[in-house]
């Protein structure tokens, strides 16, 4: 924890709140009605994570990565996911270059993963093979070609959209890249006045326009800071707890976990339940990490990560319900 | 902390006062169905009311969980966490943060209501139960003073200072027996109980309770060491030695019936005999020599040394034909027949004092003491002169001698008329010594069944309520001339 003096922090903090709110309603010009959403991924971003969007196409899911890479002014690549894209079209690949000497050579050309922001859409489309391409960029913002190890540009966030409607031709991910989304957003259909309000917006002649706020670099510097706020031991372990919790072989596991669970959420899971808690905190204008924080922002943690069995499946039990049984279980302990 | 204390005390409080009303109505309950139980009822309250304290006590004084408090004054104050973080940030680390954060809780904790957000208050029904618990238990004061049925008071002052008296009256009973008789057993039994005379007026009932038993313990020990080395068992042995010898039947006789002063005079009157010149041997001596050796060794096996003594003399001096010698074995035996008699005596004396000590334990309470029928004169006018030894004498046949009728005479009923108006007179056949008239009417026959419910308190073991009841009985119909 940095030694920064308490004047200080309560401006920097201040700033943090400002310039989260600030992106916040320059991207909710363009993305009408997915307040909760805006707000999360911003957190994941800060938080240097990557966010699944799963959502019935429509909804804005594009638009949002779309606007948040103005907004923010990162440099931005789309890549549209189909069954025939190869890895090499993501990560790039070395290629046969004539030097006009009749020399020729391998050179290595970029794919589009060499860029700040990637929205990736509809990345089940694509195989498991090519899925996992992403897999070293997710996690060590790098890519290997050739044997060679290119690092990619800071920061760099992957955006991905997923349609849960269309399962034909559709690959899920493997449980490896999942469990490297910061979060898994549920986009709904918005509100009637939501819908309302996007008609008029998005019909006009004139569309909304984005400016950018503020550059990469400030994401890094939020990211620090709320890296920075305390956390009592008391929370660390409920964290601890609940990841636990959602495992079906520990002692303090529901019913539930119990009987549809099969595997539970890793410890990677807990590093993004309080990274974006610390955040949270911030932005609630608390200086420490109180148990509110978790359980606001564990479900999008979580949702992903665990992986049901088939009698979950069977019986038509979401990764939602049965969370939300363990959240019940748990804030009933947490009281006690 | 001191809210929580205080919390707590009210939450055990108000439950102690639930368990109070629940017990207060199961007393209430068992004292309609059982009104003797009140007996019980202080001492039961005492221990809830010791429990109670307890309780409260530990409620308390037992030490506050910290975390828990804090978690709980969070919940209470709607603040997330800002306690519990408080409590466990480590200091020196981050100190902006931390800082930042103690003063924010600060801010906070000041800006609470704290009597709105976490008021004291008294668990659910508390009150409800504190107002049935007053009612209940006026309802079982009001029952214990005024509802006692069947069970004796005990005794008030004046109650106590009659059975002061009544014991006072009891031991100067025994006083004048000891010196009309010199009883030295009597004479220090009364030293002993000196110091308890003098606090006799200033006891309790208690106290006056334990002290009639511990007169009653002294006296049992005394029954019981006067009863050993009796001859009373051997008595009917050492008759059928002596039966068949001539000049002896009449001590046979005695000592059949126990009657061992009798047989004490009669052996030394045989001794002085047979002590003259020219006695002889007499007859029959001869062959009951070998029945009393063996009555001699049976009498040494029972511990009665000095009559097995003077029997195994007697039978040797009849084999040796040596009235000189028997005569000195009947000087000796009849010595040991007169400490027995004098042992009987105070067997008797000490049975008569445990019935009268036994009185007035059973009338503690009522005042009264054991009442004149049991009185140690009377026994002590029945005895004969002062004999040798020690102790006084009574006449062992408490019973009286069977009743005789001389066939010369003959019960006559008299009716007539005497002056003016009807009367009726009755003459009942007696044969007592020295043509003493009988007593009349009632008295004549008070005076046996007296003696017989004397008999029946002081050697049976009676209940002490059954004692009571007979004494009384004998007091309802004692003639009035006496």
């Amino acid at each position: 924890m940095s030694e920064i003096p308490s004047e200080e922090l309560q401006l920097r903090l201040a700033d943090f709140r400002a310039r989260f709110d600030q992106l916040k309603t320059e991207v909710s010009k363009a993305v009408i009605g997915q307040e909760e959403i805006i707000e999360k991924t911003l957190m994941a971003i800060i938080a240097g994570g990557h966010v699944l969007l799963e959502g019935v196409p429509g909804l804005g899911k594009t638009l949002l990565v779309r606007t948040l890479s103005s907004a923010l002014h990162l440099n931005f690549q789309r890549i549209q996911f189909t069954p025939d894209l190869m890895p090499a079209d993501l990560i790039g690949t070395k290629i046969l270059q004539d030097d006009g000497h009749g020399h020729s050579r391998f050179e290595f050309s970029p794919g589009p993963i060499f860029c700040n922001l990637l929205l990736g859409d509809e990345i089940n489309r694509a195989t498991p093979k090519t899925q996992s391409a992403l897999l070293e960029a997710m996690q060590e913002q790098s890519v290997t070609v050739g044997g060679e190890t290119r690092h990619l540009k800071k920061p760099f966030f992957v955006l991905a959209t997923q349609n849960p409607l269309e399962m034909e031709g559709t690959y899920p991910l493997p449980e490896a890249q999942l469990d490297r989304f910061f979060f898994k957003l549920q986009v709904t259909y918005p509100s009637a006045e939501a819908f309302d309000r996007i008609l008029d917006v998005t019909t006009a002649r004139s569309l909304p326009q984005v400016q950018p706020v503020f550059d990469g670099s400030v994401l890094v510097e939020m990211g620090d800071l709320a890296r920075d706020v305390p956390v009592a031991p008391t929370i660390r372990q409920r964290v601890v707890r609940l990841i636990m919790a959602t495992h079906p072989e520990t002692e303090h596991a529901i019913e539930s976990v119990k009987r549809y669970v099969r595997y539970g959420a890793s410890p990677r899971a807990g590093q993004a339940c309080l990274l974006a808690a610390k955040i949270r905190a911030i932005l609630q204008g608390r200086f420490h990490v109180a148990g509110e924080d978790i359980f606001a922002v564990a479900l999008p943690v979580l949702r992903h990560r665990v992986m049901l069995s088939f009698e979950a499946q069977a019986d038509g039990i979401s990764a939602d319900d049965l969370l939300g049984q363990v959240f019940a279980a748990e804030k009933k302990i947490w009281t006690e | 902390m001191q809210r929580m204390r205080v919390q707590r005390l009210m939450n055990w409080a108000g439950l102690s006062v639930r368990y109070l009303a629940a017990l207060l109505v199961g007393t209430l309950i068992v004292l309609l169905l059982f009104p003797q139980a009140r007996l019980v009822i202080p001492g039961l309250f005492a221990i809830a009311g010791v429990i109670g304290l307890t309780v409260l006590a530990v409620a308390w004084f037992r030490p506050v969980d910290a975390k828990k408090t804090v978690r709980m004054a969070d919940a209470k104050f709607g603040l997330p966490d800002h306690l519990l973080t408080s409590s466990e940030l480590p200091s020196g680390e981050g100190e902006g943060w931390v800082r930042l954060q103690h003063e924010d809780t600060i801010a906070r904790l000041r800006a609470v209501d704290w009597q709105g957000s976490w008021p004291l208050c008294w668990p659910r029904c508390s009150a409800l139960a504190g107002g049935a618990a007053v009612v209940l238990a006026a309802l079982l004061a009001l029952l214990l003073t005024t509802y006692a049925p069947g069970i004796p008071e005990a005794a008030g002052p004046a109650g106590l200072l009659n059975e002061a008296a009544a014991v006072e009256e009891l031991l100067k009973d025994w006083e004048k027996a000891a010196e009309r008789t010199a009883d030295p057993e009597l004479k220090n039994l009364l030293a002993e109980l000196q110091p308890l005379r003098e606090q006799l007026p200033k006891m309790t009932e208690r106290e006056m309770l334990l002290a009639l038993s511990k007169i009653e313990n002294k006296l049992e020990a005394l029954r019981e060491a006067a009863g050993k080395e009796s001859l009373e068992a051997s008595a009917a042995d050492m008759a059928a030695a002596f039966e068949n010898v001539e000049g002896l039947s009449a001590l046979a006789a005695a000592l059949r019936q126990k009657n061992f002063a009798k047989a004490e005079k009669l052996a030394e009157k045989e001794a002085e005999k047979l002590s003259r010149p020219g006695a002889e041997i007499p007859q029959g001596a001869e062959q009951a020599g070998e029945h009393m050796s063996k009555v001699a060794q049976k009498l040494a096996k029972t511990g009665c040394a000095e009559a097995s003594s003077a029997l195994q003399q007697a039978s040797q001096s009849t084999a040796k034909k040596d009235p000189a010698g028997l005569g000195q074995a009947m000087s000796q035996l009849s010595k040991s027949l007169a400490r027995e008699a004098s042992r009987q005596a105070a067997s008797r004396r000490l049975g008569l004092q445990l019935a009268q000590i036994g009185e007035c334990k059973g009338g503690l309470g009522e005042g009264e003491g054991p009442g004149a029928g049991l009185s140690l004169l009377p026994k002590l006018s029945e005895m004969k002169s002062p004999g040798q030894g020690a102790g006084g004498e009574t006449d062992p046949n408490r019973v009286g001698d069977p009743t005789r009728s001389d066939p010369a005479r003959s019960q006559e009923n008299l009716t007539g008329t005497a002056g003016e108006g009807e009367s009726e007179a009755e003459t009942l056949s007696s044969d007592a010594p020295g043509g003493e008239a009988p007593r009349s009417g009632k008295a004549a026959q008070f005076a046996p069944y007296e003696k017989l419910s004397q008999q029946a308190i002081a050697d049976e073991s009676l209940p002490l309520a059954y004692r009571q009841t007979i004494k009384k009985y004998f007091e309802a119909i004692r003639p009035t001339d006496q």
